[in-house]
């Protein structure tokens, strides 16, 4: 496994989330109050100590919408389902992809543009790690 | 018949806590070296079968190490102690009563479950295996001291498959008559030695003799040990020798603390408390880790878990420097407003971790004058926060370093620091 090293400097942004009132009858006098802040990270996370996170580097599930350099929670409570993006361990390598079934045999595809991979045939030494709960991206703004 | 209690116990701790992130290391032989002067603390299976001895310096290993291809670590508490914190959680899903015992020890309350107690003790340790990855085994008795046996059986016999009950008179009787004195829990070697002396070699013998008897070799000390076999429970944790692979110190708090000023009142009470334990014991730590949660079993109130590891240097039993330490900790680890963040905790507690003997301590090139100026520490943490790892030093790091850690075999940080993230290529 190469790990790729990045300086990030993390400084959690919270937004205040103000409740949107709709006009049916009288408003509520509280309706200018603040209300909690949100965190999307939070509704990614439904097994805080279960949860790890992953950096993704390659692109053979793009057409999932995961691509080279997001971060991604993998969740090693989450239900093995077919059509699930899960971290697999094959052949002592990491690997992401998608969990099929074709004639009762399953298999872990890849979801790229174009056919520059194949599938995987799931064996019995292949391991599931986990199940990808949430992808993270952050984009330049400067 | 007495409360059963839990003892659960991650296996070779720090080497699974390495494999979760790495499978290549799975099936090959690992080990994991003391921060400060390259003993091994910790151990693969594998590579207890090439004959690597507990606390074996790194040095005399060399040959052993480099024919078998046997994977040396550095050891990584601040992984260690993250994986811990996730271990504990899910512990606290399967009852209400748990205490944590060490980095890599808890005990459980596993009263009230009648005939499913052991469904419960196994779904208990595959829910942990699930969510960590870490494999651990449960030992179930009525005392303390005979959970610790329990565990011990747990571990070197396959027969339990990770889950041994002494509860069961049989298995109870079958498990002392094997198990050697000198691997019950507060037998010290001066203690083996009056015992055998006495021709007492196991611990069925021992849990057979007579109180008074007991008392005369070993004090009411002993006396309370043979009661404790007998399932009558009456060792508070603290008495017990802390090993060299640490201690906790943790209380559930009889209010709930709601301010970040009730939190340290709280952590500096128990990281006093475990600086006590150290000195009594003549020994000093070389990594803390604070840690803090609210009431897992009322899933209806706001639910927050945090705990932060930080490195002692120098190595210290001091109070003043263990108390700065884990209220470094706790201030990293809290969330929003200091004097009100909409969280109750219920309980919250210190671990030490790297223990030596005082005197085998590694100096500091330069001992810093006490008390010491608290904005150094602060500063240094603060840029090797910022700069990553080692970017400041102090002088004692890397004097006096056996070749093994020469190059730092650390692993990264997986789950505590973003640059640090292991990678999937796909």
């Amino acid at each position: 496994m190469i790990l790729h090293f990045a300086r990030i400097a993390v400084s959690p942004q919270l937004l205040p989330f103000a409740t949107v009132n709709v006009a049916a009858g009288f408003p509520s006098p509280a309706a200018d109050d603040l209300e909690d802040t949100i965190d999307p990270i939070a509704w990614i996370v439904r097994h805080e100590s279960a949860i790890f996170w992953w950096r993704v580097s390659g692109d053979s599930l793009e057409a999932e919408g995961i691509m080279d350099g997001d971060l991604i929670a993998v969740d090693r409570a989450g239900k093995k389902r077919l059509g699930r993006i899960v971290l697999a361990v094959v052949d002592g390598a990491v690997t992401l992809k998608k969990l099929a079934r074709r004639e009762g045999v399953y298999f872990l595809d890849p979801r790229s543009h174009g056919d520059r991979y194949a599938p995987i045939k799931v064996t019995e030494s292949t391991e599931i790690w986990g199940v990808v709960a949430g992808v993270v991206r952050r984009l330049p703004v400067e | 018949m007495a409360d059963p209690i839990a003892l659960i116990d991650c296996n070779n701790f720090y080497v699974s806590c390495e494999r979760v992130f790495d499978p290549r290391l799975a099936g090959v032989p690992v080990i994991v070296l003391s921060n400060n002067d390259g003993c091994a603390i910790a151990r693969s299976e594998e590579a207890k079968a090439l004959g690597i001895k507990m606390g074996a310096p790194a040095f005399k290993m060399r040959d052993v190490i480099e024919r078998h291809g046997i994977r040396v670590f550095s050891s990584n508490y601040t992984l260690y102690g993250d994986m811990s914190r996730r271990v504990v959680d899910t512990i606290g899903g399967f009852s209400p009563r748990f205490e944590v015992y060490s980095i890599d020890e808890t005990f459980v309350d596993l009263s009230g479950f009648g005939e499913r107690m052991i469904a419960q003790a196994s779904d208990m340790r595959q829910e942990v295996r699930e969510r960590t990855g870490i494999p651990t085994c449960v030992g179930i008795a009525a005392t303390k001291t005979l959970a610790k046996l329990a565990n011990f059986a747990a571990k070197k016999n396959p027969l339990f498959a990770g889950i041994c009950n002494l509860t069961d008179d049989a298995i109870r009787d079958y498990v002392l008559d094997r198990v050697p004195i000198g691997e019950i829990w507060g037998v010290g070697a001066a203690t083996e030695a009056k015992l055998q002396a006495q021709g007492i070699l196991w611990a069925s013998q021992l849990r057979a003799m007579p109180l008074p008897h007991a008392r005369k070799i070993g004090t009411v000390v002993l006396e309370r040990l043979v009661a404790e076999l007998r399932g009558v429970p009456c060792i508070g944790i603290e008495e017990v020798e802390p090993q060299r692979k640490g201690m906790a110190v943790t209380r559930s708090a009889g209010t709930p603390m709601t301010s970040f000023d009730e939190l340290s009142q709280a952590l500096s009470a128990h990281a006093s408390r475990a600086a006590e334990k150290l000195r009594s014991h003549g020994l000093v730590a070389g990594t803390i880790t604070a840690f803090f949660h609210t009431n897992r079993h009322k899933p209806e109130r706001p639910q927050h878990s945090a705990s932060r590891t930080t490195r002692l240097t120098p190595m210290s039993a001091d109070s003043f420097d263990l108390v700065e330490a884990a209220l470094r900790c706790a201030a990293r680890a809290w969330k929003g407003d200091r004097d009100h963040n909409g969280y109750a905790y219920t309980k919250a507690g210190v671990i030490l971790d790297d223990l030596v003997v005082a005197d085998k301590a590694p100096r500091l090139l330069f001992p810093p004058d006490r008390p010491r100026d608290a904005r150094l520490m602060g500063a240094l943490d603060a840029v090797n926060d910022r700069f990553g790892k080692k970017t400041l030093v102090l002088a004692s790091e890397g004097y006096k370093r056996s070749w093994a850690l020469r190059a730092d075999h650390r692993s990264p940080r997986y789950t505590t620091r973003l640059s640090d993230l292991p990678t999937v290529n796909i």
